[in-house]
């Protein structure tokens, strides 16, 4: 029996999507049907919905601020993690090993808090990141297939 | 205990029915194992609201999806 994989999602995975942006809404998508079937497990930072939110609300855009944070939240099989006191110690270690922002760092350890398989991004200032493999949902998706999780 | 028997000697684990209808546990599953538990969670076949996602934004944002986070994020940078 093995068990399902985690992956951490970044917020660029969702605003590519909310954007409809071309090569980047397929495989995310994707990547989140996988988890809502049960494939797979999402995680996200609570720092996502306000990075989501506060973009929206940014340009005057409150309501489709709330609905794409809702439609975050409603995702099937996916955990938003609140960044606790207890996360503090491991946000600053890595933001300083990895030479990350406080933000990336934040976002990043919620997936390795729970120890993600992975985490999804399409931001390059994640490639040398060695804590965790962190990759394109296309790249990740092509790793599924060689190990049979996705046809 | 029979769980950590049946894990340590990688057997099946059965549940039976009975059991499983009394935790309302029908139709998909996920099973979770950690490192000293199980979890059995309900798995929602739902998607019909991911495609809701799909162009909420889309008319809003003159940059990408990248820039807009690194934007936001050149905030926290010390």
């Amino acid at each position: 029996m093995e068990a399902v994989k985690r992956v951490g999602l970044d917020t660029n995975i969702f605003m590519g999507i909310f954007l409809e942006e071309k090569d980047k809404l397929e495989p995310s998508l994707q990547m989140l049907k996988l988890i809502s079937n049960g494939d797979l497990e999402g995680v996200v930072s609570s720092i996502s919905l306000i990075e989501v939110a506060t973009l929206f609300y940014q340009k005057d855009e409150s309501q489709k601020g709330r609905k794409a944070v809702d439609l975050i939240r409603a995702l099937s099989n996916t955990t938003i993690v609140d960044v606790t006191a207890d996360m503090a110690i491991n946000i600053a270690s890595t933001k300083v090993s990895e030479r990350l922002s406080i933000a990336d760092a934040a976002v990043m350890t919620s997936a390795i808090e729970l120890r993600s398989d992975v985490f999804l991004t399409y931001d390059n200032d994640f490639a040398k990141v060695k804590k965790i493999r962190c990759m394109k949902p296309e790249d990740y998706l092509k790793i599924l297939k060689e190990e049979g999780v996705q046809e | 205990m029979i769980l950590e028997r049946i894990l340590k000697e990688g057997l099946d684990l059965n549940l039976p029915k009975e059991l499983l209808e009394k935790a309302h546990i029908m139709g998909r599953i996920n099973i979770v194992v950690e490192e000293d538990e199980i979890t059995i969670r309900k798995a929602s076949g739902k998607i019909g609201r991911l495609e809701e996602m799909a162009g909420l934004g889309k008319g809003i944002f003159k940059k990408d999806s990248v820039s807009l986070q690194r934007e936001l994020r050149g905030e926290w940078k010390l």
